[in-house]
């Protein structure tokens, strides 16, 4: 696991970038072009129009605020109890060995199928749309926080143990920053996995937010407003990946150790 | 503060029963000595070196720690053979790691780390992190760590032993001129009998499976030492001796014939 710049080619850095411009020039001109249906395959221009309007007329801002909200709330609710018991389950092999079955049954179980369950217990309401989004989040952070935690050399234990560390300083200045990395990882997983759960969960029941703006579209034939909807999800995604970047960099300046040492 | 350890046993849990791992250790050291322990991989040195360290207990007799001349912070202070350091600490914090956790401040803590810096010569690496230094450098700062905690005694487990030769030397000279100013009491681990020769006071030969102390020389050389006393001819009969109660186990672990 290795964050950061060192390992980046300055060569390829605006590759991606080059690759959707590519990927939308030709959308653009094989739309207008009539070579794809213009009605099913609108031209990137106009669902960037589109995209302005609803923007200008608050619709998209107020989707978007609300699939942020049950986005965050789910995943702040999953991954601080991920996070906690991943660190708990590194730490006690007894708890591991308690806890890793009962996550290694529930993990592949798709967290959308869940959701009609949910509703039965937790009713219809925002807090059922938070929890299933919280379940699907708690699973990335546990396990690789729980790996983060293991795979920390047992001389750091050690050290600690020599040096007076009590267990809090053990946690704060060795389990935490140790197992940073592999949070960190966990953290990105689990913020995808929550805005797609999120915009599934917005196909089925939402009345508002980027999921149910796309069926609402479909529905109604607003195919520009379709795109606008995923325009945007994309863009949250490399919103995110900004984020969780910026906070390695702040959180794991000591980054190339971990590859370069073991 | 005088170490004893006497009757120190210690089996560990195997798969198929305990394997005992010391038996009958008997050893005291001596105030402000500096003693090596030799002997062949596997021997249970480092395990005996844990037990002083605390980190783990006898199964049978004890080790005592008698008198209170130390000041320091820590009974034993542990320099680990590689990988001790924190990466994600900066040389600095990692210095200043056992002081931060004894409560220390922090205008405190960082200036009686930068005496020990300053000493092993890191002054300009004080705010590098581990993976920006050399294996002897990482090393360096390992020892710094130790000696800033002014221990009763400072436990070494083949700290030089991943360093190449040459940078080994220059190690082993650096520890020598810095232990010249703090005096603290070590025990050393290592399997290089010229190593042990050149810094010890006392060299407690080690046999293996289970370990147990086979001889106890004491080194006929007064401080300074350098290298070059390593060739008289009483050092090469302290060698000789050494080696050959070392001999027929390391022949055998290596399959060789006696």
């Amino acid at each position: 696991m290795s964050w950061g710049e060192q390992s980046i080619d300055p060569r390829l850095r605006w590759a991606p970038l080059l690759i959707g411009l590519a990927f939308f020039t030709a959308w653009e001109a094989a739309s207008r072009l009539g070579w794809i249906s213009a009605l099913f395959f609108p031209p990137p221009s106009l669902i960037l129009q589109t995209m302005a309007k609803l923007f200008a007329n608050g619709e998209l801002p107020a989707n978007i605020a609300a699939t942020l909200g049950r986005l965050f709330s789910g995943f702040l609710l999953g991954g601080v109890i991920g996070l906690s018991l991943g660190i708990a389950m590194g730490w006690s092999s007894a708890l591991r060995q308690v806890a890793d079955p009962l996550i290694a049954a529930l993990h592949p179980v798709p967290k959308i199928s869940m959701f009609p369950l949910i509703m039965i217990i937790f009713g219809i309401g925002a807090l059922s749309k938070s929890i299933v989004v919280a379940i699907a989040a708690f699973f990335p952070m546990v396990i690789n926080t729980m790996a983060g935690v293991r795979q920390l050399s047992p001389i750091y234990f050690e050290v600690a143990a020599n040096y007076g560390a009590s267990p809090w300083q053990v946690f704060r200045h060795v389990i935490l920053p140790g197992s940073s990395p592999m949070i960190l990882a966990g953290t990105r997983l689990a913020l995808n996995l929550s805005l797609s759960i999120t915009t599934s969960v917005e196909l089925i029941v939402g009345r508002n937010g980027l999921g149910a703006m796309i069926w609402l579209s479909w529905q109604t034939l607003r195919i520009e407003e379709l795109f606008a909807a995923i325009f945007c999800l994309a863009l949250i995604g490399i919103g995110f990946r900004l984020l969780v970047n910026y906070l390695a960099r702040k959180l794991v300046p000591w980054q190339d150790a971990t590859a370069g040492r073991r | 503060m005088t170490i004893h350890c006497e009757n120190v046993r210690f089996e560990y849990a195997a798969p198929d029963g305990a394997v005992l791992a010391l038996q009958n250790i008997t050893f005291s050291v001596a105030d402000g000595e500096f003693v090596c322990i030799v002997g062949p991989s596997g021997c249970g040195k480092t395990t005996l070196l844990k037990l002083i360290a605390g980190l783990m207990r006898p199964g049978g007799g004890e080790i005592r720690f008698e008198g209170t001349r130390h000041e320091g912070l820590l009974p034993s202070a542990m320099v680990f053979q590689e990988h001790g350091l924190y990466p994600w600490m900066s040389v600095l914090d990692n210095v200043t790691l056992g002081l931060r956790f004894k409560g220390e401040q922090r205008s405190d803590r960082e200036e009686h780390a930068m005496t020990l810096i300053r000493q092993f010569g890191l002054s300009a690496f004080a705010h590098r992190y581990p993976h920006e230094l050399s294996v002897g450098m990482r090393q360096r700062v390992s020892l710094a760590r130790a000696f800033v905690m002014k221990p009763g005694v400072l436990l070494m487990d083949e700290p030089f032993a991943s360093l190449d030769a040459l940078t080994k030397v220059v190690l082993q000279e650096e520890l020598l001129r810095i232990w010249k100013l703090h005096r603290n009491q070590v025990v050393y681990i290592t399997h290089d009998i010229d190593e042990a020769l050149l810094l010890g006071d006392r060299v407690l030969v080690m046999s293996g499976r289970p370990g147990v102390i086979s001889d106890d020389i004491t080194v006929p050389l007064s401080r300074p030492r350098t290298r070059d006393d390593l060739h008289r001819a009483d050092l090469i009969d302290c060698k000789t001796r050494i080696w050959r109660s070392l001999e027929a186990e390391v022949r055998k672990m290596v399959g060789a014939n006696a």
